[in-house]
């Protein structure tokens, strides 16, 4: 006969019992929220259900609750899975009379890491892996860029279209000269359209305004093609101007001149 | 005679190098480098069409 109120056996049952009362919390009984909504993956989602476990049973580890919370649906829209790089390169300065060239280029980015990892003292963190649908097998993907700037002429001045390709770099070119000394100011636009390739369907996506800031100049109020070809003229004239002989030369030459005279 | 000569050649020679220097001076570029990610290059999602289950009751 067992005399005893409480044997081990029913401490043993009782904790048991409230371990899986937490645990029942824990799984989302008695779960309110709607069930089509999919919480947002962040940190605060999961702190009221932790609080309440832990005011029940603190012997119950509390961090389990994090991964026993529902899990959410991701519905990640596709995209492309590359990492790019953006790269413009212009002048902000030009000499009136000449021409320079604008360069936008959409580079992949070899570097570039899709997976988020992070680095805390030699130990790795890798992020989640979150499976995303790759854009390019289900869309024609097409870059286009445009430069609007008013006043220098500027070649095309219409939008230009390129395809994007996976692992491909595409690049815009633009011819600038401007026709009066002054400072521009335009914007180089860069944008992605996605062609379901499916039904046709379109949508168009911004990916970049650049603005851009040039300047034309001049020296003396001289163009550039003026002021190389005065400047040439000028040192074949100062060359022979300051010939050591040049005395000598002259005077023989119009001694010959006098002569035939 | 010589000594304007000379003088005249050395200001002439010194006005026509500025110019050509002016003109055939490399032009300074500006480039500018910024990363797109992949969560840049998705398909337009419009954020407002998207009710948020909070608001409605």
């Amino acid at each position: 006969m067992n005399n005893k109120p409480f044997s081990t056996r029913h401490l043993y049952l009782f904790i048991a019992g409230i371990a899986l009362f937490a645990l029942s919390l824990a799984c989302g009984y008695g779960y309110s929220g709607s069930a089509g909504y999919a919480p947002q993956p962040t940190m605060s989602a999961p702190s009221a259900p932790q609080q309440t476990q832990v005011a029940v049973v603190p012997v119950v580890m509390p961090t389990s609750t994090q991964f026993a919370l529902p899990v959410p649906v991701n519905t990640v829209s596709p995209a492309i899975l590359e990492s790019r790089r953006l790269t413009f390169e212009y002048p902000p300065e030009i000499r009136l009379g000449d021409t320079d060239v604008v360069r936008l280029t959409l580079e992949v980015d070899d570097l570039g890491n899709i997976t988020p990892t992070a680095q805390i003292e030699g130990n790795l963190v890798t992020g989640n892996i979150i499976e995303i649908p790759n854009l390019y097998d289900t869309h024609n993907v097409i870059a286009e860029a445009r430069f609007d700037m008013a006043g220098p002429l500027i070649k095309p001045s219409e939008l230009i279209s390129e395809p994007l390709l996976p692992g491909q770099s595409v690049t815009f070119y633009w011819s600038i000269r401007p026709q009066e000394a002054g400072s521009y100011r335009g914007t180089v636009w860069l944008s992605l359209r996605f062609v379901n390739k499916l039904n046709g369907e379109e949508s168009q996506k911004a990916l970049s305004a650049q603005q851009v800031e040039i300047e034309a100049t001049t020296f003396l109020g001289l163009k550039a093609d003026t002021a190389r070809a005065a400047g040439g003229v000028g040192s074949i004239v100062a060359g022979i101007l300051g010939f050591p002989f040049a005395d000598d030369i002259l005077k023989f030459l119009w001694g010959r001149v006098k002569r035939s005279r | 005679m010589k000594t304007l000569r000379l003088s005249l050649a050395i200001i002439l020679l010194a006005i026509s190098l500025i110019l050509l220097i002016w003109g055939f001076l490399p032009v300074k570029r500006e480039t500018r480098v910024q990363p797109v990610l992949p969560s840049e290059m998705t398909l337009p999602t419009p954020q407002s069409f998207i009710l948020d289950p909070g608001s409605v009751s």
